[in-house]
């Protein structure tokens, strides 16, 4: 039985800084655990995704958190049309089960994924 | 409807994994070992033979064996599995008659090799994938079921136009709910 999880805000400015809390506790301390910040894409087709900053903690107490500080690049901004979503998170993954949480955030110069869906098809 | 809401997207697609019909894992398992687990995986585009691939591999783990994943996507890459591993070989069709006869050599001190192709024949067969409109309204149904009424007037034309192949009449479908 394990428990993990992130606390961060939702929504930011490129080039602004994800400040958050990651929390977990395992029945057996994992070998590492990996925050990372990524961007991936969803929808139809191959799949694309960047870890753009990863902090590692190696041999981690079975339980604990992590104040984390992590910067955002200028780009890509987060938006979806009806093809392809590009949704960037924050996620805890343990090694080596693999057991992971995600928090999905949003980037643009609005805070807000920008929505191409509404608009009218070529 | 965005595509991040999207059920049929291909995230969900890659989640949904083989089921086999007409037997059991069990079953399955049981013919992989009494064919030394040399054998083809056999079936058209699009009716799940990767799937399967990827599958028996864990439950090879659990056999004791190691697994060795070779896709062939620009010819024949040099195949190194020791004698407890099992090479499971993605695109036989792919291989002339020598580069399947340089496979074989690579592989014949290893603990097997299971092979995805469109034709039977260079292996036993250890199961021919198969599709049918039965089999796409079950993934509908279990990927996208609040809109599996919507979509079931056009899963006979859709199986029919992608001749079959589930990847391809999957897509189609994404595009009708994309349109929503």
């Amino acid at each position: 039985m394990s428990d993990l999880s992130i606390e961060c805000a939702s929504r930011f400015l490129p080039g602004r800084t994800v400040d958050g809390v990651a929390r977990w506790r395992f029945d057996r301390a994992p070998r590492r655990l990996d925050l990372n910040l990524l961007w991936f894409t969803r929808g139809k087709g191959t799949r694309d995704s960047q870890v753009v900053d990863t902090l590692a903690i190696d041999a981690p107490p079975a339980a604990g958190q992590l104040d984390f500080s992590l910067p955002l690049p200028d780009a890509p901004y987060s938006f979806s049309g009806r093809l392809i979503s590009l949704i960037w998170a924050v996620e805890l993954v343990a090694e080596p089960s693999g057991e992971h949480c995600r928090v999905e955030i949003a980037m643009s110069p609005t805070g807000a994924e920008i929505d191409l869906a509404g608009k009218a098809m070529p | 409807m965005k595509a991040r809401d999207n059920p049929l997207c291909t995230d969900r697609q890659l989640a949904f994994r083989y089921r086999p019909l007409d037997c059991t894992w069990d079953d399955l398992m049981r013919r992989l070992h009494n064919l030394r687990y040399r054998c083809l995986v056999v079936g058209p585009e699009g009716s799940g033979k990767t799937t399967l691939l990827e599958d028996l591999a864990p439950r090879l783990h659990a056999l004791g064996f190691a697994t060795t994943f070779v896709r062939i996507d620009d010819g024949l890459p040099r195949v190194s599995a020791g004698p407890s591993a099992i090479v499971l070989l993605d695109g036989a069709e792919q291989l002339d008659r020598t580069s399947w006869n340089a496979l074989c050599e690579q592989t014949r001190q290893s603990a097997g090799l299971v092979a995805t192709s469109h034709t039977a024949g260079r292996l036993p067969t250890l199961i021919e994938c198969r599709t049918s409109v039965p089999l796409l309204r079950r993934i509908v149904a279990d990927l996208a079921p609040q809109h599996a009424a919507l979509l079931e007037p056009l899963l006979a034309d859709v199986y029919a136009r992608r001749n079959g192949n589930i990847r391809l009449a999957l897509g189609d479908l994404y595009d009708v709910l994309a349109g929503l």
